[in-house]
């Protein structure tokens, strides 16, 4: 494993949000274009990345564009004339710009998008929501949550690394929970650029390069005579990601030392557990206080936070799971009319599952939509109902937790 | 005063209090302290009180921003939809409802940045509908970014992609084919009253940019800033007459001043408007009578 480089800059440590952490990230990814339309609660980003643009910190063309369709479409081609770029949004702002999102996997655009996590909408609400960035879910972006601002600090230069790999060129959405991440701070090591920049090679699009003295086509007409096989390619490229995400937090390791351990999913107290809470995001803090108290009495639960959402880790999560004797999926999302209608995590879950030797019984909870709390008692009570499936006392499949009869 | 006259004014007082039900206490206002759109509210309520205009008629379509949220602070059928969506909306509620008095009350955002294609369509279109721009400069409600129309009077020589120069309203109006074309000023809401009678009145698509300086976020063009700009159109300018529109915009270029009133008022021939025959006629043909002893 590489050491820590030795470098005349240091460490330091700062006071930010989650916001603020992705927009030092871009400075740090020396990111060359950088879109934005407002949007609550992206627009904290924006205002990060604003400040660093006028301080002089950050060179870069940012252009506030006049919708979210225009502003992907931007960062779009940029990338594919050989920028660096980042983007990204919330909500319906999000679902705005779904037709340049679904067709920048195709292109083989590595743009890295913030999505900080939004209902969506009507009849008004801006508060957490998962169903916004998992929209994309089947079209080929990479979708990874993070819980605090260091995370999303690290994730996002890892983001880069994953995505600019020629082996991938896919682009990644990274989930930040609107409010509890993204304007909340904590104390974030901000790496000196040097480590930075031994960790994340410059960008580059190789023959993909829409270039004067490479003359490409972008997006022809393929049809039905070639488009199976650029899906194929896609799915391959997927498929290298997953390979490649350990190999990268290796390194990530080794030049910033700071050990994430399973990049793909985090274990908090599993070891002895009878069951498991299952989630993304920042719902871990309340889970993890929670746990603590219930260790107290004796009750054994555990948290397994899922960071890589895609590539999904089927198969190690399986094995994981098959460990417990019932598994609690929490779901800050929602999937209408999908089978015994759950959470998305939770016929993820389920469908990881299938195949496996041992197949716990699994619970889906629909908690904190539209930003409402995930609460201390929340976790107990979906933790008690766990146990006592674990105890052959048979629970319900789905239960809405915290909700008004 | 005679008793004729005496019942008119009675009602014209009820009408006035009409507006104000249900509405305020309701919904506190959140708007800032010394928001422009305050005035376009009061404006609004004396040109609804003056045409004699009923709640249950009026269907008001707010865009996303703060100046959108003055539907909430009316009496009256509300919509509340999209970013950028409200224009289309107001023509698919016209449409379908032609007795709908429909008025379209958004911002500079809303209409010509995520909305911008709505607008030039319905400028093309001609409903009988109103738009009312809150023209702030800003995306308030985001707290502060530049809008399309931000920049106004600012004595900068260079531009770049990244911050472009303000266009013009009233010259998109009038290039897309807008058949009412009107500027107000929230500072002068007696003025405004007038201007958003006429165009309610008007049979098309009545178009008018109100300036309403955002106190929180555009400290350039400010109460103080477009006071010592804003003029009335002369009372002799021919509004029917395009050319002459285009000159009175170019002449108060030319003079660093911003026309106040109608531009351009032309209403359009057009076919008699195919519409779908609902409500009235489903309405005749029901029986209300179970629903009103269920309330009872
Ligand atoms: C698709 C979409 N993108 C972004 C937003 C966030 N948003 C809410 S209001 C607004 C802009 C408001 O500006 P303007 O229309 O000028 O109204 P003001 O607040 O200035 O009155 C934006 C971008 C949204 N609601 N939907
Ligand atoms: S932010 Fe600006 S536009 Fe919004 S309410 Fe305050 S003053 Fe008005
Ligand atoms: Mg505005």
């Amino acid at each position: 494993m590489a050491q820590v480089i030795e470098s005349a800059q240091k460490e330091t440590e700062s006071l930010i949000s989650g916001s603020e952490a992705i927009a030092v990230a871009c400075k740090l990814a020396d990111v060359d274009v950088i879109t934005a339309y407002p949007i609550r609660p992206y627009d904290t980003v924006m205002q990060y990345v604003a400040k660093l643009v006028a301080n002089g910190e950050l060179d870069c063309e940012y252009i506030v564009a006049e919708s979210e369709h225009s502003q992907f479409e931007i960062v779009k081609h940029a990338s594919a004339a050989g920028a660096r770029v980042f983007c990204g949004s919330s909500g319906v702002g999000w679902m705005y710009a779904f037709e340049a999102l679904t067709v920048t996997p195709a292109l083989r655009i590595p743009m890295v998008a913030m999505v900080g996590n939004r209902a969506l909408d009507d009849p008004g609400a801006f508060g957490v929501e998962h169903n916004d960035a998992l929209a994309v879910r089947d079209l080929g972006w990479m979708l990874v949550w993070v819980d605090n601002a260091q995370e999303a600090l690290d994730t996002a230069l890892i983001a880069y690394r994953v995505a600019e790999d020629r082996k991938v060129f896919l682009p990644c959405a990274i989930g930040c929970d609107g409010a509890f991440l993204t304007h909340s701070q904590i104390l974030v090591k901000i790496p000196p650029q040097e480590w930075v920049s031994a960790f994340l090679p410059p960008y580059n699009r190789g023959d993909l390069l829409l270039h004067p003295d490479n003359p490409i086509t972008i997006a022809p007409q393929v049809n039905e005579d070639w488009l199976m096989e650029l899906r194929k390619q896609n799915d391959e490229a997927m498929k290298r990601a997953q390979k490649l995400i350990p190999q990268v937090y290796k390194e990530f390791t080794g030049i910033f030392n700071r050990n994430y351990g399973n990049p793909f999913f985090e274990e908090y107290q599993t070891e002895d557990a009878d069951v498991v809470l299952l989630g993304m995001g920042t719902m871990s803090m309340p889970v993890k206080v929670a746990i603590r108290q219930m260790r107290k009495e004796g009750k054994k639960v555990g948290f397994i936070r899922l960071r890589w959402f895609r590539p999904f880790p089927a198969e190690e999560l399986a094995e994981t799971l098959g460990r417990f004797k019932a598994v609690g999926v929490v779901d800050r999302d929602y999937s209408f009319g999908s089978p015994n209608f759950t959470g998305v995590l939770a016929t993820e879950i389920r469908a990881a599952l299938y195949p496996a030797a041992k197949r716990p019984p699994v619970l889906n909870f629909i908690c904190g939509l539209g930003g409402r709390e995930v609460t201390v008692p929340d976790v107990k009570r979906m933790s008690e109902m766990l146990l006592k499936q674990a105890s052959g006392e048979k629970q319900p499949i789905v239960t809405w937790v915290g909700i008004r009869e | 005063m005679s008793d004729a006259k005496a019942e008119v004014k009675s009602q014209q007082k009820i009408s006035a209090k009409a507006w104000d039900e249900n509405a305020v206490p309701r919904h506190r206002i959140q708007w800032c302290p010394g928001c422009g759109d305050f005035g376009v509210l009061a404006a609004l309520k004396m040109a609804l009180t003056k045409l004699e205009v009923t709640p249950h008629e009026l269907l008001m379509v707010g865009g996303i921003g703060c100046s959108g949220q003055i539907r909430n602070y009316l009496n009256g059928n509300a919509f509340h939809g999209t970013h950028g969506g409200a224009l289309a909306y107001a023509l698919g509620a016209k449409m379908a409802n032609p007795d709908l008095k429909v008025i379209t009350l958004a911002g500079d955002g809303d209409t010509f940045a995520i909305g911008v294609e709505n607008f030039v369509h319905v400028c093309r279109r001609d409903p009988e509908v109103m738009l009312i721009i809150m023209d702030n400069g800003v995306y308030g409600l985001t707290k502060g970014q530049h809008s399309p129309t931000y920049g106004r009077g600012m004595d900068i020589t260079e531009w770049s992609e990244e911050s472009p120069p303000p266009f013009s309203p009233l010259r998109l109006a009038m290039t897309a084919g807008c058949t009412f074309v009107a500027q107000s000023f929230s500072g002068d809401p007696k003025h405004s009253a007038e201007i958003y009678a006429e165009a309610m009145q008007h049979r098309g698509f009545a178009m008018v940019n109100d300036f309403s300086p955002c106190v929180t976020y555009n400290k350039f063009n400010t109460y103080d800033w477009y006071k010592e700009r804003v003029e009335e159109i002369p009372a002799g300018h021919n509004t029917s007459d395009l050319n002459a529109a285009w000159e009175l915009l170019n002449d108060f270029d030319r003079r660093e001043k911003l026309p106040l009133g109608v531009v351009y008022r032309n209403p359009r021939r057009k076919k008699a408007a195919k519409r779908l025959p609902i409500w009235t006629e489903d309405l005749q043909k029901a029986n209300v009578a179970p629903l009103f002893q269920m309330f009872r």
